[in-house]
């Protein structure tokens, strides 16, 4: 009885405080309409009301030398602007133009704003949420007595990031550059690119708490409208607290969420997403995250390099079928070598079969076994590798190359076979990094799945993968676009580079709106 | 739609009923038969002696094998035995070679095979050969001439045959074909035991000829080597052709047997023409010739030699009435009808067949230095 009485009121307080919110919600509303009046002080007492207890906030009052009724206002947040900008730029002339022969103006904001500060972008505004979200993304606040409108005067200036080359997706050949965290750099790595009016940029804020810039880019004329709309339908939906990295909207824009296969593209490199954007895609650039996602995304990306577009097409070509066949290899190694020796030992050659009991002659752990705590011990090795200072790395490096290398198979914990598998196994799941988080689990599944069915289960494991990613469709792209197929253009760029005379024509579907890339440039 | 949702398991769940027979086994868990042989024991047992791979691993892998002998009333009794004695279930997927001695192959080879021939692990392509002389694990205990396992450099000699042309090359699945067809005699090869030095090692030497599922006889290398040539299986090979006191070696570079059915007057006729293509190799003794002579004497010599040599054997087959050609396949390709008509009977129709045999050899090119070396004075 008690225990229910207790429920019940919980969840009364529980009610109770939704309806709180709302009603906070509701005051929230009402303040916005709330505006700006013509008295300075009063304006100063309303933003200083809004960032109580933020004593990052500095409010810097000054008049003009020669109109000394010229009193004046700047807000700005410390950290998030250029001092010497501020100072340089809005106070020096604002204090020391002589703004007499302004005083007969019949609107001085206005004057100000168009004769007095040498700054590039200054906005006029009288809408507080607008004013507020200017000042926390580093502009400042121009507030001047007797006016109910404030200038936005742009006067951004944080540290940010040098722009450095990519820890993923390194080259040997090709540019070095990589995105940073800040949006405006990353724009313009890409616009830098594509010197072309037809490149738009389209810019929302997501995220309730943390107003979080993106942009959508795209050129005008080549990427296909019918993805443009949903790409955006699906932005305006997400309702989030905050974004933290491109990650979070990789997840919630994702055609298969529950799929572990990738359907949105992502990457660190700008001659990436202008490639993909040249070839009719749409790039979607997050403030705070130097991975930019591009859509529509399919599985062929993830064995191609940009590098291979770069190198001889018969050399690149070769580079991307290893590509191909190691992400094969890295699911199926350890599961064929399971089937084979525990169900199919038939199907091993007599001497191979010989080394191999011998091999296995006094190891407890029965094969099955033996490879899947071996395939954690290498997934455990490769995180805490991921996680670890450099110099610890090392450590680890070699603690897990001696201990599970060499000791495990003199003291007959394993056999040197599985041993070998793993080592396979796990070096061609390196060799596709944005597929790992796919093939790690399914090397898993596929494993267990054949030790209990033998060949039988590792087919029924692949059947399944092959339906999985034939099913599934990346913004109304199948997702094995142009892998199933070799007619015409659809494979010159998936198992194979073609060389560039050759690749006349977008890549369907994606480039459907603007086939032809470039008339043939064969000699 | 529920329909549907009961279909989608469906397939899973057959995949399991319709998979063959395996199961979930270490390979160190099994005792690995190389090679079998059976004999005939006292009151009609049989003795299965089989050669196991025993090995020792670590980081140094040695190999040695096991041979054991259990008795048993039938092979596959023998075969289940076998745990009690070796503590593991044999494993038969590697098998390479079955030996059956020339006692059981006399009886009936059928009561032998067919354990190999209806069980899932044992292959279809593993080697079946008659112990002459000795029984059959008398041969699986000899020495081993080369390598660790007895069996498979027995294998592999057979395998290697195909340069000597003096063994046919015979597997379970080419014997099954035979037996159950019955329009071919069965021959196998011969494995016995020669001393050398102080080591006894097994050879293979010609082969055993069967009528039915009996075995009637042997041949030896020369016989093996002419009965290939009728049907057709000689791919290379020497060809030594006698002149005089001296010896001529022709290495066969192709040959080309064809058997074509004649029917006159409702008798049958068998025309036979063997062409062969063939390169001096070898010359010893003197003999006197010019080049053309020699060329055109070689040719004619080595065509009438040959051709004795397969009108013997064909003389020997119909003397035991076994098809050993595989004549009757031959007549049933070409006119079905007149086999059926001929099939119950056909041992004696066999005896009886006319033949119409014509040799050719063809000698392109030969040696650049053909004479035979003469001292000098």
């Amino acid at each position: 009885m008690m225990v229910m009485q207790k429920g019940k009121r919980e969840r009364r307080t529980a009610r109770k405080i939704i309806k709180l919110g709302d009603k906070r919600e509701c005051r929230e509303e009402a303040k916005k309409t709330n505006d700006l009046t013509k008295s300075l002080e009063e304006n100063i007492k309303i933003l200083k009301d809004k960032f109580v207890n933020d004593s990052t906030v500095i409010f810097r009052r000054f008049q003009n030398r020669y109109l000394p009724r010229v009193k004046c206002c700047i807000v700005f947040i410390e950290g998030m602007i250029d001092f010497k900008h501020i100072n340089m730029q809005i106070i020096e002339p604002l204090m020391e133009q002589d703004l007499r022969d302004l005083s007969t103006s019949c609107n001085l904001l206005e004057d100000i704003k168009n004769k007095v500060l040498p700054v590039n972008d200054v906005e006029e505004s009288d809408d507080l949420e607008r004013i507020l979200q200017s000042i926390c993304y580093g502009d400042t606040i121009f507030l001047l007595d007797g006016y109910d409108t404030a200038l936005l005067v742009e006067s951004k200036g944080w540290e940010v990031r040098a722009i450095t080359e990519p820890e993923s997706g390194k080259v040997i050949r090709g540019p070095r550059e990589g995105f940073t965290e800040h949006i405006i750099t990353n724009i313009s790595l890409i616009r830098r690119k594509i010197k072309n009016p037809n490149l738009k940029f389209k810019f929302m804020q997501l995220g309730k708490q943390t107003n979080t810039a993106i942009c959508i880019t795209y050129i005008e004329g080549i990427a296909l409208e019918s993805v443009l709309v949903k790409l955006e339908q699906r932005l305006n939906r997400i309702d989030i607290d905050g974004i933290l990295d491109s990650g979070y909207i990789q997840e919630l824009i994702s055609d298969a969420p529950l799929s572990t296969f990738p359907t949105v593209g992502y990457t660190e490199r700008p001659d990436v997403v202008v490639a993909r954007i040249l070839e009719g895609r749409i790039a979607v650039i997050v403030d705070g995250s130097p991975f930019v996602l591009t859509v529509p995304h399919i599985l062929v990306e993830n064995i191609q390099v940009s590098e291979d577009y770069y190198d001889h097409f018969i050399f690149g070509s070769f580079n991307r079928f290893v590509r191909a066949v190691a992400s094969i290899f890295t699911i199926s190694i350890p599961a064929i070598y399971l089937a084979l020796v525990t169900y199919h030992q038939e199907m091993i050659p007599t001497q191979l079969l010989v080394s191999l009991s011998a091999s296995l002659e006094g190891v407890p752990l029965p094969t099955s076994l033996s490879l899947i705590i071996m395939l954690l011990i290498f997934d455990i090795l490769r995180e805490a590798g991921a996680r670890m200072p450099t110099a610890v790395g090392q450590t680890v490096n070699i603690v897990g190359t001696l201990v599970l290398g060499q000791a495990a198979v003199e003291a007959h914990l394993v056999s040197a076979p599985v041993i070998i598998v793993t080592a396979i196994s796990g070096i061609t799941t390196l060799i596709v990094p944005s597929l790992i988080e796919s093939l790690v689990l399914l090397r898993f599944i596929l494993l267990i799945l054949s030790s209990i069915l033998g060949l039988y289960g590792y087919f029924i494991g692949i059947i399944l993968i092959y339906l999985h990613l034939m099913s599934i469709r990346s913004f109304g792209v199948p997702y094995m676009m142009s892998i199933t197929r070799f007619r015409n253009h659809d494979g010159q760029d998936a198992w194979i580079r073609a060389p560039w005379w050759t690749m006349t024509l977008r890549p369907k579907i994606i480039g459907a709106k603007n086939l032809v890339r470039q008339i043939s440039n064969r000699r | 739609m529920r329909k549907k949702i009961v279909f989608i398991p469906l397939p899973a769940v057959m995949l399991f009923m319709l998979a063959a027979c395996w199961n979930y086994r270490e390979v160190n868990e099994m005792a690995v038969v190389v090679g079998a042989a059976v004999d005939k024991g006292v009151e009609n047992q049989y003795i299965l002696t089989v050669e196991l791979l025993d090995v020792s691993g670590g980081a140094q892998t040695q190999v040695s094998t096991k041979v054991l002998s259990v008795e048993g009333e039938t092979v596959f009794d023998a075969v289940r035995k076998l745990i009690s004695v070796e503590g593991k279930r044999g494993y038969w997927g590697h098998t390479r070679i079955l030996i059956v001695s020339e006692e059981v192959a006399r009886e009936d080879i059928i009561e032998a095979i067919s354990f190999f021939r209806q069980d899932a692990e044992a292959r279809g392509d593993l080697y079946v050969m008659v112990s002459k002389e000795y029984d059959a694990r008398e041969i699986l205990n000899s020495d081993i001439p080369l390598g660790d396992v007895l069996s498979e450099s027995l294998a592999k000699s057979l395998e290697n045959s195909k340069f000597l042309y003096e063994t046919p090359e015979t597997r379970l699945y080419t014997l099954n074909q035979a037996l159950r067809s019955g329009k071919i005699s069965p021959a196998l090869p011969v494995v016995t035991l020669l001393s050398m030095d102080d080591k006894t090692v097994p050879v293979l030497s010609g082969a055993a000829i069967f009528q039915k599922s009996r075995m009637i006889g042997y041949l030896d290398e020369e016989e093996t080597k002419a009965m290939l040539f009728l049907k057709n299986e000689i791919e290379g090979g020497v060809l030594v052709t006698k002149i005089g006191t001296g010896r001529i070696s022709l290495e066969i570079k192709g040959n080309n047997t064809k058997t074509r059915i004649k029917t006159e007057d409702d008798q049958l006729m068998l025309d036979i023409t063997v062409q062969t293509k063939a390169v001096i190799n070898e010359v010893t003794g003197n003999p006197e010739f010019s080049y053309m002579e020699m060329l055109d004497g070689i040719k004619r010599l080595s065509e009438e030699q040959l051709k004795s040599k397969l009108e013997k054997i064909i003389d020997k087959a119909r003397y035991y009435r076994a098809d050993i050609f595989g004549f009757g396949q031959k007549i049933y390709e070409d006119n079905p009808a007149k086999w059926y008509e001929i099939s119950d009977n056909y041992e004696a129709e066999f005896a009886n067949i006319a033949v119409n045999l014509t040799v050719t050899v063809e000698i392109p090119n030969t040696s650049i230095i053909f004479k035979h070396l003469e001292l000098g004075e």
